[in-house]
């Protein structure tokens, strides 16, 4: 259940909900076993900086254009810092590029994007990766730490960060994570770090 | 007396960015109205002309097809011209910018009923965005048409009133903080009125004129500024903007032929020109939505032979959001 490319290891790890958190096994050999299990998982939160405005009604668009996505529980809109804070229907699967989306309809581009998630006894590292809601979501530049609490990721790519910052992960962002499960069409991969 | 046309007509209502500081009363920004959501102005303009009062007003409806494109229709109603042309239209006078018609030394008294003057059509592109935290600089391309055929008689075409035909241009809008400063640049493609009517002078009994407008090129100018509130507590907070709004605009003189004969025109209202007028405007924004716009539009070099200064105008333009799952909260908490 591992490895793709550069014979660096990916491993996946199945998310188990656990009431509103989340328990996650790092599971090296078993993984491909699990993967086949249904895995769902929750974000608890987002936070999404859109840039390119300044005026409420900005605001307004963007918040109105947020609330069309059917995941989302609710929209808290800081006017002044043009952060919004995205909280999450329970057991729904969450689209973050269809956040993403929705900033940029709305006229504005997402200037960073961070998520909430509880890991638990979790070691994280470069190249980590685990699998949710169809997505790959693929650590990069993080060091290596155990993790067992709400982490805060930080979504990286063009659409989720200006191209200042994007330019400084560019380089790290080489796919090498697949699922173990050939059945399973994974069509989205996201990197992501700690920090 | 001569029927008055508008230059800034509907051009109150080119607006349909969600920028406060950038939803210029007058001229369009380059960002557009977000996707999916539609938006609904309505204008009216006034001023005096001599004793008689010009009055226009305009309804309009946006729609943004996709966050880079958006489409808008426009018809507008008027009291600014007659139903026919004029019938000394070579000549008839213009004094400063007051405008008179003669014949045989009188006045002629010409009624100017409310008409609907057409359709407007304007379609807006953005080909460029740099966005950064609260600021960014943003191009588009726009394209505009209109159906309107009415019995305009100066040389000044303008699409949203006082005739047909096609437009375009370019827009470059920079937003920093609560300042926002655009320019427009573009063209207008008047198309030709005709108008034949019956003169028993001429055999065959008709006498026809073919009156070509100049085209014309414009550059606008437009600064925005964020005035109230200087911090936000929620989205009901009311907002003020500030705008000084440039539009000057060069035409050709116009080309006249009458019985199919090329009469030059002898009319300053129909020799080409060039001015620019100048528009303070106040807006007022409610709910983070509903704005309400006052501007007036004063001569600031040379004049218009086709509309009187001062132009006061008020607008009002609301967004209406489709498919949205539930309403914002309004948020009261304090940053």
């Amino acid at each position: 259940m591992v490895i793709i490319k550069d014979g660096r290891f990916c491993i996946f790890a199945s998310l188990i909900i656990v009431k509103d958190t989340i328990s996650m096994k790092k599971i090296s050999f078993l993984c491909f076993l699990l993967m086949n299990l249904s895995v769902s998982a929750q974000f608890l939160t987002a936070h999404v900086a859109v840039d390119g405005l300044t005026c409420s009604a900005c605001s307004f668009v963007t918040q109105k254009s947020l609330m069309q996505l059917p995941f989302i529980e609710d929209v808290q809109m800081d006017l002044n810092t043009h952060i919004a804070t995205l909280t999450f229907k329970n057991g729904s699967p969450v689209a973050m590029d269809r956040i993403a989306q929705k900033v940029v309809d709305a006229g504005f581009s997402v200037g960073g994007f961070t998520a909430e998630i509880y890991l638990k006894e979790v070691a994280v590292s470069d190249n980590f990766c685990f699998e949710y809601d169809g997505a790959i979501f693929h650590f990069i530049q993080t060091k290596e730490r155990n993790i067992t609490g709400i982490a805060t990721l930080t979504f990286i790519g063009k659409e989720f960060m200006n191209k200042k910052e994007f330019k400084r992960y560019k380089a790290a962002m080489t796919a090498v994570c697949a699922s173990g499960d050939k059945d399973l069409k994974l069509t989205k991969t996201y990197f992501i770090t700690l920090k | 007396m001569k029927p008055i046309s508008f230059t800034l007509i509907g051009m109150l209502f080119a607006l349909s960015s969600v920028f406060s500081q950038e939803l210029f009363p007058v001229h369009e920004p380059a960002s557009n109205i977000p996707k999916g959501v539609f938006g609904i102005r309505g204008v009216s303009e006034s001023f005096k002309e001599i004793a008689l009062a010009r009055n226009q007003f305009a309804a309009k409806i946006m729609y943004g097809i996709t966050a880079n494109w958006e489409v808008e229709a426009q018809t507008d109603f008027s009291n600014h011209h007659a139903s026919t042309l004029p019938v000394n239209l070579v000549s008839h006078s213009h004094f400063g910018n007051r405008v008179y018609y003669f014949t045989n030394n009188k006045t002629y008294g010409i009624e100017y009923p409310y008409t609907f003057g057409g359709i407007y059509l304007y379609s807006k592109y953005r080909i460029f965005s740099m966005d950064r935290a609260e600021g960014h600089l943003r191009a588009a391309l726009f394209a505009e048409y209109s159906t309107t055929r009415v019995a305009h008689d100066e040389a000044e075409p303008d699409l949203q009133g006082d005739t047909g035909g096609e437009g375009g241009g370019f827009v470059v809008t920079w937003l920093l903080h609560k300042m926002a400063v655009s320019l427009t640049t573009g063209f207008i493609l008047p198309n030709d009125y005709k108008e034949t009517r019956d003169d028993y002078r001429y055999n065959p009994p008709y006498f026809k004129t073919d009156l070509s407008y100049g085209r014309a090129a414009h550059f606008d100018l437009s600064f925005g500024y964020l005035l109230v509130p200087k911090q936000y507590d929620s989205y009901s907070n009311l907002n003020i903007n500030l705008y000084a709004e440039f539009e000057g605009k060069a035409y050709e003189a116009a080309k006249i032929i009458q019985n199919d004969s090329v009469v030059n025109p002898i009319s300053s209202a129909l020799l080409k020109g060039f001015y620019v007028d100048f528009f303070p405007g106040i807006q007022f924004i409610f709910n983070s939505n509903t704005r309400i716009d006052l501007s007036i539009g004063f001569s600031f070099y040379n004049h218009s032979y086709s509309h009187f200064n001062p132009i006061y105008s008020w607008g009002i333009q609301r967004y209406i959001f489709v498919n949205s799952h539930k309403a914002p909260k309004v948020l009261k908490q304090t940053f």
